[in-house]
């Protein structure tokens, strides 16, 4: 009984370690007030890390569904390369463009698809994802998908 | 020594230290992670990031139970039955096999004894 107790013991100082280490974590969380809008500027071309991404419900902030005549065509054939403002008008989750280190994806058909859930990865239609790319560590099998939805480079 | 003896020990210890480096890095990071939540998880009146918070910290609670050998049935049992509903969750992807795998490990684990080097066994 009392080896019982002694396990027991142990197990609420653990508990309360961890309890105490999501307080210190909570507390550490930025106020809505002091990070400013939490939705991200779906027009904004920047290279943006999932780690400055400020949350609270922005999967309701999702960009709007538009209705693609081609939604899942990994491609316009045509131009060479993409301009920025370009890019940025693929912004939604019908219609999704994104830069991974200057180059520019189609990857509206691949959105159902992603292990990470579509809100991963619909923040960035538009948008550079670099950075988020690079910091969620994709295994080389994810690199090399990559491939399949490559339109051409950003242009200079 | 008997390298079956070992088995569970370096079973239960690597799983745990999965569960550490998860649920640690949910704490430090709970951005990282918000975008794994499910969808059903909008109902509950909390932030997304602290949804992530409370899971790192069940997953560091556990995680710990499970390195030290502490009622490690029922903790590999929870542990093993929460990671099975995030592969649910995220779906037949790699990552989702992945994580079926690992969630069968944790049950498995369950379903043993405790191990020489746990302190169930060292306490019983």
């Amino acid at each position: 009984m009392a080896r019982y107790t002694f396990r027991l013991i142990i197990v609420a100082v653990i508990a309360l370690c961890s309890l105490a280490a999501f307080i210190v974590a909570h507390s550490r969380l930025p106020t809505p007030q002091a990070q400013g809008s939490t939705q991200p500027s779906s027009t904004q071309i920047g290279t943006d890390s999932i780690f400055s991404w400020t949350d609270d419900r922005t999967d309701s902030a999702e960009p709007t569904v538009v209705p693609s005549t081609q939604p899942s065509a990994p491609a316009q054939p045509a131009a060479s390369s993409y301009s920025l403002a370009d890019i940025a008008t693929h912004n939604a989750q019908g219609d999704c463009w994104l830069v991974i280190h200057n180059n520019v994806y189609d990857v509206t058909s691949f959105i159902p698809r992603h292990p990470g859930g579509r809100s991963a990865i619909i923040r960035y239609c538009g948008r550079d994802a670099t950075n988020a790319f690079d910091n969620q560590g994709h295994s080389s099998f994810a690199r090399s998908l990559l491939g399949n939805y490559l339109l051409g480079p950003v242009s200079a | 020594m008997k390298a079956e003896q070992y088995a569970a020990v370096v079973l239960r210890i690597s799983l745990a230290l999965v569960f550490l480096y998860f649920g640690i890095s949910q704490l430090v990071n709970p951005n990282m992670y918000t975008a794994y939540l499910p969808s059903e998880a909008r109902i509950l009146p909390l932030q997304s990031t602290t949804l992530v918070l409370l899971n790192g910290a069940f997953e560091l609670c556990l995680g710990t139970m499970l390195l030290f050998g502490l009622f490690t049935r029922i903790s590999a049992l929870l542990l093993g039955l929460h990671l099975l509903a995030i592969t649910i969750s995220i779906g037949f992807t790699d990552i989702g096999v992945r994580d079926f795998g690992l969630s069968m490990a944790t049950i498995a684990l369950a379903l043993w004894n405790p191990d020489t080097w746990s302190l169930d066994k060292r306490f019983s």
